[in-house]
């Protein structure tokens, strides 16, 4: 029911979602917007590897709701509380039947010249990440800077590994829907946003 | 690697747990240890100034502390720069102006004291239909925007969102019964944003003594900030300035200064999930409370009043019953406070609206918050804004990096 109600929420846009007695904001529809998840921006596309070795494309993952982030394996602020917020995101995402065929998460190496596949593996383990459905992807180092810098968050020369500790809600079509801050990281709020966009692109296929 | 993983998200939670900044949006990436300097968004107080950015040196160690050691200038006089804020990174400095409703993005990450102008958003009627950028309040990755105006110069106003580099993502415009705009803060753990009201352009660009007192907002809106949704509209006295959470996990209750009525105003959540608002300090007659602040342990408020020069401290041990707890004249019309995130230092200026300060004696001060609270002006740290290499110059917002 809760899935439903999310759903027409995104489906029908905020006029629909507004309790009628309530003063109502107008929204200058800039971007098309639906409901409480406004299109950010495009995601970055990218061709990268995955610890098996695939070669994983954005275009691959299309038609998929991902949540995307960077990661490195000496980190030892901001990655492991992403990664432990992402395993919990996992957990109830099977629990509900979402994981894998309709929703993955994606971690991306921050520091591939350090990080080998086999050590991203190991890392992935230890958060309990299911290999079909949480990629830990690799590319070059040329092209890892361009993808952050593509979210905006520039590697700056001497201090290459600091990063923004966010994770990026991406819809099927990759756009960027929601931005998640690691510190204020809400499941239920997370787990509501995945499900009602993955109920769109349930619909959409 | 369970048991190191496990002890590192520890040690994360505990270093979490100290005092940090406050007065910033949440999200903002705190200072790691004390701070080294201080950004002044400053206005030309001469026409044939440059309106900018000063740099003060804040580390004590240096030779320069208590100096002006740059100054980034973005055009002639006449802007009004007033508010800015850093971006969730903290790698952007996003500085905005009043008069001629441009935001200016600084690159602060690279140098933090040399600021480096990235990008000027000079377009911001004709893209949101706003105008007079207020508050500059960071979410992830993206900047929401208040502002105090219709692009006209009229009502209603509203608030914009931003991607961090400066790219519009969407606008929201006040509703017709509560059409006035100024500031707005979030409290994502109880999922409220609650924005406040001032006055708009046609009213705040006019000498003081023209000013049409009756031409200002009484409300606060409270939205459910996740939709974007407006649930409540509050009043309280004339024009309620700063809206400023209790910083108690959970505690959906905070306070807000009103200009015209002199007072601190309470508002909170009561046990029906519905917001209201109450009178909660009498700021004496006269004192036209221009900032509030508060102290990282939720302990203190702390009010500037433009037109009685005093910065009080309030005790908020009871939140709805504040107890005046200490004063400081730092100076003639103190405005914009600073507190450190150790909560043991306020940086004060003393410039308000370039049509509204009745002094032109301008300049940054610094206070001491002792172990009991009390407030002692530093008589070692005066930076004169109105020597400046450039001119005098009208200090207004500060942030520290």
């Amino acid at each position: 029911m809760a899935v439903l109600s999310l759903a027409g929420l995104l489906l029908l846009g905020p006029a629909l979602a507004r309790d009628a007695s309530a003063p109502v904001a107008t929204e200058w529809r800039v971007h098309p917007v639906e409901g409480r998840l406004p299109i950010i921006r495009t995601a970055p596309a990218y061709v990268l590897t995955a610890t098996d070795g695939r070669t994983v494309s954005s275009a691959d993952l299309a038609g998929k709701v991902r949540l995307e982030t960077f990661v490195y394996t000496r980190c030892q602020d901001a990655c492991p509380l992403v990664s432990a917020k992402l395993a919990r995101l996992q957990r109830r995402l099977a629990a509900r039947g979402l994981l894998g065929d309709r929703v993955l998460l994606a971690s991306i190496a921050l520091d591939p010249a350090h990080d080998s596949p086999a050590a991203l593996a190991r890392y992935a383990a230890g958060f309990g990440a299911d290999p079909r459905a949480w990629l830990y992807l690799r590319g070059t180092p040329a092209e890892t800077r361009r993808l952050r810098a593509a979210y905006g968050d520039l590697a700056r020369p001497g201090q290459e590994l600091a990063h923004a500790d966010l994770i990026f809600l991406i819809d099927g079509l990759n756009r960027v829907r929601e931005i998640y801050s690691q510190r204020l990281f809400d499941l239920e709020q997370v787990l509501g946003d995945v499900v009602g966009l993955a109920a769109v692109a349930g619909r959409a296929r | 690697m369970k048991k190191t993983v496990l002890l590192t998200l520890a040690l994360c939670l505990l270093a979490g747990s100290a005092l940090a900044e406050v007065c910033l949006s949440p999200y903002v990436k705190r200072l790691q240890g004390p701070e080294k300097v201080l950004y002044v968004w400053s206005v030309a107080a001469d026409p044939a100034g440059q309106d900018g950015l000063a740099v003060v040196d804040v580390a004590l160690p240096s030779a320069t502390y208590g100096q002006v050691v740059n100054f980034v200038p973005v055009g002639p006089a006449g802007n009004e720069p007033h508010h800015m804020g850093f971006t969730d990174d903290r790698a952007k400095l996003w500085a905005g102006t009043l008069f001629s409703n441009r935001i200016f993005i600084f690159d602060v990450a690279e140098d933090p004291a040399h600021p480096r102008l990235l990008r000027t958003l000079d377009t911001l009627g004709e893209l949101t239909g706003l105008f007079g950028p207020h508050t500059y309040y960071a979410l992830p990755g993206r900047m929401l925007i208040t502002f105090l105006s219709a692009a006209d110069g009229g009502l209603p106003g509203g608030f914009a969102e931003f991607t961090n580099s400066g790219d519009l993502i969407r606008v929201f415009k006040n509703p017709p019964e509560a059409p006035y705009q100024y500031d707005a803060a979030v409290k994502p753990d109880v999922n409220r944003l609650v924005t406040s009201s001032f006055t708009p352009y046609r009213n705040y660009k006019k000498p003081l003594a023209q000013w049409d007192m009756k031409d200002g907002g009484n409300t606060l809106l409270v939205w459910d900030f996740k939709n974007r949704k407006i649930l409540q509209t509050l009043t309280t006295d004339p024009v309620p300035l700063e809206v400023r959470w209790s910083l108690k996990p959970g505690r959906a209750y905070g306070w807000t200064n009103s200009a015209l009525g002199d007072s601190i105003w309470w508002f909170g959540q009561g046990a029906d999930g519905r917001f209201s608002t109450r009178k909660a300090a009498d700021l004496g007659k006269g004192c036209l409370p221009a900032d509030l602040r508060q102290s990282p342990d939720d302990h203190y408020l702390y009010v500037s009043c433009f037109l009685t020069s005093q910065v009080q401290a309030w005790d908020v041990s009871d939140p709805v019953k504040p107890r005046l707890h200490d004063v400081l004249v730092p100076g003639v019309q103190p405005n914009m406070l600073h507190v450190t995130g150790d909560g043991k230092r306020i940086y004060i200026t003393n410039s308000l609206l370039s049509t509204m300060d009745y002094s032109q004696n301008f300049w940054v001060r610094l206070a001491h918050v002792g172990p009991d609270g009390r407030l002692k002006l530093d008589p070692f740290f005066n930076v004169d804004f109105t020597k400046l290499p450039g001119g005098p110059h009208r200090a207004h917002d500060m942030l520290l990096n």
